[in-house]
């Protein structure tokens, strides 16, 4: 990730680009794009602790709410206590030095095999400042979620999408209803145990 | 004994301006919309679910069909996410040519917006002319990976092949020949009477409006938010390049329009960049066959034509993904459409669709 835009070898290759492929005859060029390539991969840490303003900002105001925080390739996601989620939420929003103003992200993800199956995902973004965060509840079968549809609009299709495709009912929303699949589906097709090629469909012959 | 009451009308699925199959439930009072519903899903495939029973090469080729329209950026951004996921470095000259495509996209995909738009609210002849541009572009790419639609044209670690011979020049000649022909559609729409009343106030959307409601892309770049993540949260190679993000004031679609003519001369200046500065060596970091990402999870973002493409990727350490969302912009988008509408001429409808740049599939995934 160097700032400069021109390596050793362009005044070579900016005159053969057209032939490139079929004649290769620049040496050099090779030399010095072969040490850095084996060399990067390897010393990558992906679960490497980041700093994040938005985090300390939460540790600060809200310790008891964070259950835990995870890293990984550089982002930072806080899993909340259900029951304080939208109280952060509107901290992140209004808080002026945050201003957690864009949510780009909302949606759910099924673990069967824990006690509290769901895990519902945000991801949010601050246009002002640049500042990102991962936040994340979780939520038994059937249990609800708070709707964060007061705080961001956005929210709205979001959660009838998790909704609808994975059965999470949202507390507080204006209008929860199935909005890809119709009115009349029965199941959730997101959920694990939901077979892929859908129920009635044994004589079909797909993978 | 006179007496009005609301009316309620469907358009779509198979109104022809709802540029696929959007179904709108309108309620009408006269010719004024009072309310909106908008019913999707009539495409919707599952292609999350079925993105849980693939492994990870398998699931570009369905990348391609969300945006049908702006195939490369689905395949760019997928491809980066799972390479953020794995730490994996992209060899320069990788980089450079995803960009150059990309912003090749970009370009065809804002061809394809400018000529259906202006054929929705009646100017014809721009189609014509926008699609012919756009057949040059399409003629790169079959000429770089052999499709026209949908390319499955990147590999994760970097690109399947180099650039054929030849084709850095040709890309030389449409930057070299685009600008003029851009002018052509300007002295059709920029000054005509027509286009300026029919866009010009319609479909407003004020900047907080925009934020709350998650619009991005050029819409919310017209509504004066200056958010592009090219700039942003810099991807690939893109720190690197000198460009502008054309920002509107008034917030309506008239604005919309200007940001993208813009936007496509910045991509030129992009193209530009990336040509003069194309470096040589590999296509393709050293990554193992079987792609098996480490446990983790992440969210990556890239700026497409609509707006933010967004992946999340949740890797259980296993060859599939244990859960894959697409954020796709024109799901985002399309929810504001109700609040722009609101007041507005049923007339007025079928140009917020058009300007709010929708691909159904994109939607309904």
């Amino acid at each position: 990730m160097s700032d400069e835009i021109k390596p050793s070898s362009t005044p070579p290759g900016g005159s053969s680009p057209p032939e490139q492929s079929s004649a290769t005859p620049p040496a050099p060029a090779p030399p010095p794009a072969a040490p850095t390539r084996p060399a990067a991969p390897p010393k990558v840490d992906l679960s490497a602790v980041v700093q994040s303003p938005v985090l300390d900002a939460l540790k600060g105001k809200f310790s008891q709410a964070i259950q835990a925080v995870s890293y990984h390739a550089g982002e930072v996601t806080v899993l909340l206590d259900k029951e304080s989620l939208l109280e952060v939420c509107r901290f992140l929003k209004d808080e002026p030095s945050l201003r957690m103003n864009y949510l780009s992200n909302l949606c759910g993800v099924d673990y069967p095999d824990r006690e509290k199956r769901f895990e519902v995902v945000y991801h949010l973004f601050s246009i002002s400042h640049r500042h990102r965060i991962n936040l994340k509840i979780r939520v038994a079968d059937l249990e609800p979620a708070p709707s964060v549809t007061q705080v961001w609009r956005t929210a709205n299709w979001h959660e009838r999408e998790a909704f609808d495709l994975l059965g999470i009912p949202f507390e507080g929303h204006p209008d929860l209803r199935r909005i890809l699949l119709t009115d009349e589906w029965q199941g959730h097709p997101l959920r694990k145990e939901y077979p892929t090629k859908g129920y009635d469909r044994d004589h079909l012959k797909l993978r | 004994m006179f007496r009005t009451e609301m009316m309620d009308i469907n358009m779509g699925p198979q109104h022809p301006s709802t540029h696929g199959v959007l179904r709108l439930k309108l309620v009408l009072d006269g010719e004024t919309v009072n309310d909106t519903d908008v019913l999707i899903g009539y495409l919707h495939r599952g292609v999350e679910k079925l993105c849980e029973t693939k492994n990870y090469h398998m699931i570009e080729p369905y990348t391609d069909r969300l945006d049908y329209v702006a195939a490369m950026y689905e395949n760019l951004g997928y491809v980066e996410t799972v390479e953020k996921l794995m730490g994996i470095t992209v060899p320069e000259r990788a980089e450079y040519i995803r960009v150059l495509t990309a912003e090749l996209q970009r370009i065809a995909s804002h061809l394809v917006w400018l000529g259906t738009h202006a054929l929705d609210i009646g100017a014809m002849t721009v189609f014509f002319y926008c699609f012919r541009e756009r057949e040059i572009i399409l003629d790169l790419f079959e000429a770089f990976c052999g499709a026209r639609l949908t390319y499955n044209a990147y590999r994760i670690g970097g690109l399947p092949w180099d650039i054929p011979p030849g084709w850095i020049d040709r890309v030389r000649h449409f930057v070299k020949i685009f600008p003029g022909r851009q002018k052509e559609y300007e002295t059709l729409l920029t000054k005509n009477r027509i286009w300026l009343g029919r866009t010009k106030g319609v479909g407003i959307l004020k900047s907080e409006d925009a934020i709350d409601f998650g619009v991005t892309g050029p819409c919310l770049r017209a509504s004066g938010v200056d958010y592009d993540i090219r700039r942003a949260h810099p991807y690939s190679v893109y720190d690197r390049f000198l460009f502008d993000i054309p920002t509107g004031e008034n917030c309506d679609t008239y604005d919309r329009y200007l940001v993208r003519m813009e936007e496509m001369r910045q991509s030129l200046r992009i193209l530009q960049q990336a040509l003069d500065h194309l470096p040589a060596g590999g296509v393709m970091a050293k990554v193992p066959k079987r792609i098996k990402p480490p446990v983790g999870e992440v969210y990556h973002t890239v700026e497409g034509p609509r707006g933010e493409l967004g992946f999340y990727i949740v890797s259980q350490g296993d060859d599939k993904p244990y859960r894959m969302r697409f954020r796709s912009p024109s799901f985002v988008n399309l929810q504001a459409l109700p609040h722009m509408v609101k007041g507005a001429l049923v007339a007025d409808v079928v140009a917020v669709i058009g300007t709010l740049d929708i691909v159904l599939g994109d939607v309904d995934r």
